[in-house]
């Protein structure tokens, strides 16, 4: 296992729309095994292969409740309900912002044996969900991000009142 | 007793380090049993000496036939509220500000001490300012205090200091739950108090016991500086969700907490005080405020029922208080450096049990009323090198530039993707 690089924004990678992938071979063991131990030693909460410059649909999510692997994972149902809350990237340091997300979003995606399986996410992880989805379609947060998080939150400067 | 002699018995107890500024003034002055405008006055005379004290000390050693350290703290003291009168308060004749000075001596020393008391005051009237010749002196600040604001702010070391003299204003915050900022500035004004609304902080001019007035009997407002309000706004509870306050008495960020709920999140109070627990709880109960449970508990250790289950919490730590010494100028002379450094670790065992509160994607607010940096930014430094979280942001006011207390904030998550 090792370290792999997060690239940061501005990087053409993390603009790239991602391929499947079409065989489990030991190369995307090891993405796995290395983009888990990225993701601990940075902190996040999860990451796409494209935040390590692999172009392919590999995700992995670890909100608290152990480590999650998604290889080609799609999104079959999110909620109509919302929540309007905080997020930040590990491409995108020291960046937050308010993103509006499904309440509830369940994936389907291959497991690193090749099967099939479903999982529903409430809060957290359905944010991280569509969070990683997006890196995978080549988005970043940015992009969806309604105001940045920064001390005019708590005292909005006179004029800047969107 | 006049305000004059309350004034010099509060100061000989301060400088003799038996009590607090703001608490010995509190009893002198209900042992007095004076008027409102004397009141007022012993109130000036006490916080404008200790205040100014460095640079009032120079003066009378510069006009004093006899070494300060050789006076006693009786004579000192009445001393410095006449050199005070004279020099910093256009109101007060010097003929007057001589006469008391000079009968309060015969009364506190002997017959000597007034002739001296006489000939220093008389020679300071007629001389008038000199020239200060050190930083420490001319804003009368201890010497490690001006070297760690000067090394930490150098651009703003000498406005840090000057503000650090001035008055601060009277500031509350409306109880949004029973009234508006504009329906409380009005009773205010029927009143004859001139009340100015910022958002859901009010400046207001009364002097003295905001307890006894009516509005705040009623529950509609809590005494609070702007930022420490801004400091619970950061949290930003939602209804429905729980938020714990892990240093919370009074209760004034508390109270804000569950306000802005809507008084409908579950907002757990701890405080390390038994007999503070009951501030908080009456405070809440004077603002009709359901929401709140307050709790004994020392806020650096953890409390394992807890653990997990907040939505969000607030650290406001114990602190040097450097950020409030307008408010409490005897802070420049009763902390030291070695104080500081026993807080810091305080601060950082208080953040690091705060942590463990939360829920995966909770929010932590860290914050103190300190412009010191090592109690600051080196604590959520030293904190998201430890732990798992990220700094969302950070700010420091500072009295000069935002005309509130000197509070430092900060806002950590942990939810990067």
């Amino acid at each position: 296992m090792a370290i792999r690089n997060i690239l940061k924004i501005g990087d053409d990678a993390l603009n790239k729309k991602c391929r499947n992938v079409a065989k489990i071979d030991g190369r995307i063991l090891t993405l796995l095994d290395d983009m888990a131990e990225t993701m601990r030693q940075a902190s996040g909460l999860g990451l796409a292969a494209p935040q390590v410059g692999v172009l392919r649909r590999v995700v992995v999510i670890d909100t608290g409740d152990g480590l999650i692997e998604l290889i080609n994972p799609k999104l079959t149902e999110t909620s109509d309900e919302t929540i309007d809350d905080i997020e930040g990237c590990l491409s995108v340091p020291g960046k937050w912002g308010y993103v509006v997300r499904p309440k509830t979003a369940t994936v389907r995606a291959l497991d690193r044996h090749g099967k099939e399986f479903e999982m529903t996410g409430e809060g957290l992880l359905a944010r991280a969900f569509c969070h990683e989805l997006e890196h995978l379609e080549g988005n970043l947060f940015t992009e969806k991000v309604s105001r940045y998080c920064d001390p005019d939150e708590i005292e909005p400067k006179e004029g800047s009142e969107e | 007793m006049t305000s004059r002699e309350a004034a010099v018995r509060v100061l000989q107890k301060t400088e003799k380090n038996e009590a607090y500024a703001n608490s010995a003034l509190k009893e002198a002055l209900a042992k007095a049993g004076l008027s409102a405008l004397d009141n007022a006055f012993a109130t000036e005379l006490v916080y404008g000496v200790i205040r100014h004290k460095m640079r009032i000390d120079y003066i009378i050693s510069h006009y004093s036939s006899q070494k300060l350290k050789n006076l006693s703290i009786w004579i000192l003291s009445i001393l410095r509220i006449g050199v005070y009168q004279l020099l910093f308060l256009d109101s007060v004749p010097s003929f007057a500000a001589i006469n008391e000075s000079v009968k309060l001596a015969k009364r506190y020393g002997h017959a000597a001490s007034a002739g001296f008391v006489n000939a220093v005051l008389r020679a300071v009237s007629k001389g008038g300012e000199i020239k200060i010749p050190s930083i420490e002196q001319y804003y009368s600040h201890p010497k490690w205090l001006v070297d760690m604001i000067c090394s930490q702010y150098p651009n703003d070391c000498k406005k840090i200091l000057a503000a650090n003299n001035t008055v601060a204003p009277i500031t509350v915050r409306v109880n949004t739950l029973k009234t508006t900022p504009q329906l409380l500035c009005d009773s205010f004004k029927k009143s004859g108090i001139t009340a100015t609304a910022d958002g859901e902080i009010i400046t207001i001019s009364k002097f003295g016991d905001l307890s006894l007035l009516e509005e705040y009997k009623n529950g509609l407002f809590i005494p609070q500086d702007k930022g420490a309000y801004l400091a619970a706004k950061a949290v930003n509870p939602k209804p429905g969700q729980l938020v714990i306050d892990v240093c919370a008495a009074p209760g004034g960020k508390t109270t804000q907490l569950a306000q802005m709920s809507d008084d409908k999140a579950k907002v757990i109070a701890f405080d390390i005080h038994p007999h503070k627990i009951s501030l908080i709880e009456r405070n809440a109960e004077r603002m009709g405020i359901g929401s709140v449970t307050a709790l004994v508990h020392d806020a650096a250790t953890i409390k394992e029922e807890y653990v997990g289950t907040a939505d969000s919490v607030l650290a406001d730590v114990p602190c040097s208080g450097l950020g409030i010494i307008r408010k409490k100028p005897d802070i420049k002379w009763t902390k030291s450096p070695s104080d500081i450094e026993q807080i810091i670790k305080l601060q950082k065992s208080i953040l690091a049990a705060s942590a463990k509160y939360l829920k995966k994607d909770g929010v932590l607010v860290y914050s103190t009323c300190t412009i010191n940096k090592h109690e600051n930014s080196d604590v959520t430094d030293d904190f998201i090198k430890r732990h798992p979280f990220e700094k969302v942001w950070e700010k420091q006011l500072l009295p000069h530039i935002d005309n509130c207390d000197g509070f430092y904030i900060c806002k950590l998550i942990r939810r990067s993707f």
